[in-house]
């Protein structure tokens, strides 16, 4: 059986609920977007009463297999207008698999005059305590009062200042192993929806007493080192290890799909002034609090995290990836990792994605408002979505607001939600994920863009693109960091045995593979539901009618094509 | 002489003579014994394109072999 918390945000009621069907089994986001579809009605207002929070853990947390303990989060976006599921590394997973949760679900909404609440969820109950203390100050503060307070082996989860003022574009922040909430389910304004119920934080405490049981115990040790011996021995994998994700700028820039200059390029001259060797090298040069890698959560044998430091070799930002390179960094034409890395670190203080706001830069740069390249220009366009000012937060409503706003038409997103660092005019196959996901632009929806011959081509995308979809999303079904999907994706065995030596649950590769495919057909439904028009699966109509200069490529996709890549 | 340039490793620079052209599933193969290195999925860019398993590699050419991972 496996435990879910409901508690009524306005009321404060708290009620336990047992349950053991299979979505509660795997947990992640098989169980958030069911739990969305089935209790969140479709056509309600994101920061309204009707819509809930749901985090969930997945089927593997809190064991000793490697980077398992996620934590799923879902709710309707009021950036999309859909479905969300965003998910963080961290503590948090393993806190609520200590504490016996499967779920927690923030459901209601007191009124707007209400308080700031802080949420205690430790071995002897729920707690509501006033949070009035954390209003108003950054993510970075917010984890060191939560840390004063519960300790640093707490599980926090807060928000910053943008979600507070209910901006689209905020995340939800969630602690890592030091106790400092860096680790973000970003997309979506999930942020947004955890304050509109006027929850500040909410805190799992490092009192749980849940000890894993296994069915196996001696298959499940050998399971779990099966695990770390794939993740090891897979040069994919293992390539994570030195370079972390940073290693995409070389291989976009090589296949011009570097977004550039508000995703106007795909090439930037002098990519390799912010490419993954000179991040390395930067880090080793300057020591100090730097780390080439680094775990978000444990046990993890990939660490594809790093700590990126300042001149004086302290902590500037951690981890720095290359989506927030991309966007951040070469779509607005800045070569500077330094630049880059003080962006990140206000995007993540103010508890914004940084995606979206790279996008809205770019977007406010392509408006005149700053030139591309001047790095004091895109760092105070950050403080003041930081500190709220006007233009802070039409930036930090989005790329499609900001540019509603600024009355730019380029502008980069699906459904609201930014395009991320894989310029789709390039890579016909990533197009066709974001223009199919039911998140709106999402890359790890369905990657294709390692797999695909002849990535200006459209033909053949709709198959590959479903392919990915599938197996990108099996990873997100149960918790486990999408990373692992190397290891396994020719083969989920492995993870597979490791459910039946803990559970005694035989689940085939087929069957998990349905539950994937009808956790998809539910987030469309669900969005279908909400009344999202086919129509808003479209790119802004400059894709379709301008080329990309470096491949001569313009998006071609139809909407029939899309809708196949959508069918369940 | 094909030179392949294995990208984020530190093979860096293989060169390989081949007489006729070859698949470029054979020069990797080829490539990655000589350097030493283990090969998993690749992204293989040859003057700014992607070439396949099956694309016939010239002498001549250069090959740029990145590891191919997947951004967060």
């Amino acid at each position: 059986m496996f435990s879910m918390l409901r508690i009524n945000t306005a009321s404060g009621a708290v009620k336990k609920e047992s349950h053991s069907s299979r979505e509660y089994l795997l947990g992640g986001r098989t169980l958030s977007s069911h739990l969305v579809s089935r209790e969140v009605p479709a056509d309600c207002e994101a920061l309204g009463r009707k819509n809930a929070l749901f985090f969930c853990n997945g089927v593997l947390s809190g064991t000793t297999v490697s980077s398992s303990d996620r934590v799923s989060i879902g709710g309707k976006s009021p950036l999309t207008g859909g479905i969300k599921e965003s998910n963080a590394g961290g503590i948090v997973g393993t806190r609520m698999a200590q504490l016996g949760l499967r779920c927690i679900a923030l459901e209601d909404a007191p009124s707007n005059d209400s308080s700031w609440q802080i949420i205690v969820i430790g071995n002897d109950g729920v707690e509501i305590i006033d949070g009035e203390f954390l209003a108003g100050k950054g993510v970075y503060e917010k984890s060191e009062l939560l840390s004063e307070k519960f300790g640093k082996k707490a599980g926090c989860i807060t928000i910053g200042p943008a979600a507070e003022k209910l901006l689209f574009t905020s995340g939800i922040a969630c602690s890592d192993p030091h106790g400092v909430c860096s680790r973000y389910a970003g997309r979506g304004g999930l942020g947004a929806v955890m304050a509109s119920k006027k929850v500040i934080a909410m805190v799992l405490k490092n009192d749980g007493q849940v000890k894993p049981e296994m069915v196996d115990p001696e298959k499940f040790k050998a399971g779990s080192r099966k695990i770390v011996q794939l993740l090891k021995e897979n040069p994919v994998s293992s390539k994570f290890t030195k370079y972390g994700t940073a290693a995409m700028v070389d291989i976009c820039q090589a296949l011009k799909v570097l977004p550039t200059r508000n995703f106007t390029h795909g090439v930037m001259e002098g990519a390799e002034k912010i490419n993954a060797q000179t991040m390395y090298d930067t880090i080793k040069e300057r020591g100090g609090d730097g780390l080439t890698q680094h775990a978000c959560m444990h046990p993890c044998a990939i660490q594809c995290s790093n700590v990126y430091p300042d001149k004086d070799g302290k902590l500037l930002c951690s981890p720095v990836e290359y989506e927030t390179m991309a966007l951040m960094g070469s779509n607005l034409c800045l070569k500077n990792l330094d630049t880059i890395a003080t962006m990140n670190r206000i995007a993540n203080d103010a508890g914004v994605d940084t995606l979206d706001c790279g996008a809205a830069i770019g977007v406010a740069m392509e408006a005149g408002l700053a030139e591309f390249g001047d790095n004091e220009a895109a760092i105070k366009m950050m403080e003041e979505i930081r500190d709220l000012t006007p233009l802070g937060r039409i930036l930090g409503s989005g790329c499609k607001i900001a540019a509603q706003v600024l009355g730019v038409r380029h502008a980069p997103h699906v459904l609201g939600q930014a395009i991320p660092a894989y310029e789709p005019r390039g890579t016909k196959g990533m197009a066709m994920t974001y223009l199919s996901s039911p998140m709106g632009a999402d890359h790890t929806f369905g990657f294709t863009l390692r797999d695909e011959d002849e990535p200006t081509s459209k033909e053949g995308k709709v198959n590959l693109s479903k392919k990915f979809q599938v197996i990108g999303s099996r990873m997100d079904a149960m918790g486990m960091c999408n990373f692992v999907r190397y290891s396994v994706r020719n083969d989920m065995g492995p993870l597979l045995d490791l459910i039946q030596a803990r559970y005694g649950v035989e689940i085939s590769a087929t069957e998990f593979d349905d539950v994937v495919k009808a956790t998809l057909k539910a987030e469309h439904q669900f969005n279908n539901d909400a009344g999202i028009p086919a129509s808003a699966h479209r790119f802004s109509d400059s894709f379709y009618e301008e080329a990309q200069p470096e491949t001569g490529e313009k998006i071609d996709i139809t909407d029939a094509e899309t809708a196949q890549a959508m069918q369940w | 002489m094909v030179i392949v340039c294995f990208r984020l490793t530190d093979a860096g620079e293989v060169k390989i003579d081949i007489p006729e052209p070859k698949p470029l599933e054979w020069i990797l193969q080829k490539s990655s014994a000589q350097a030493g290195i283990e090969l998993g999925g690749v992204i293989a860019i040859r003057s700014g394109k992607v070439i396949t398993a099956e694309t016939l590699v010239n002498s001549g050419d250069k090959i740029d072999v990145f590891p191919a991972i997947s951004g967060g």
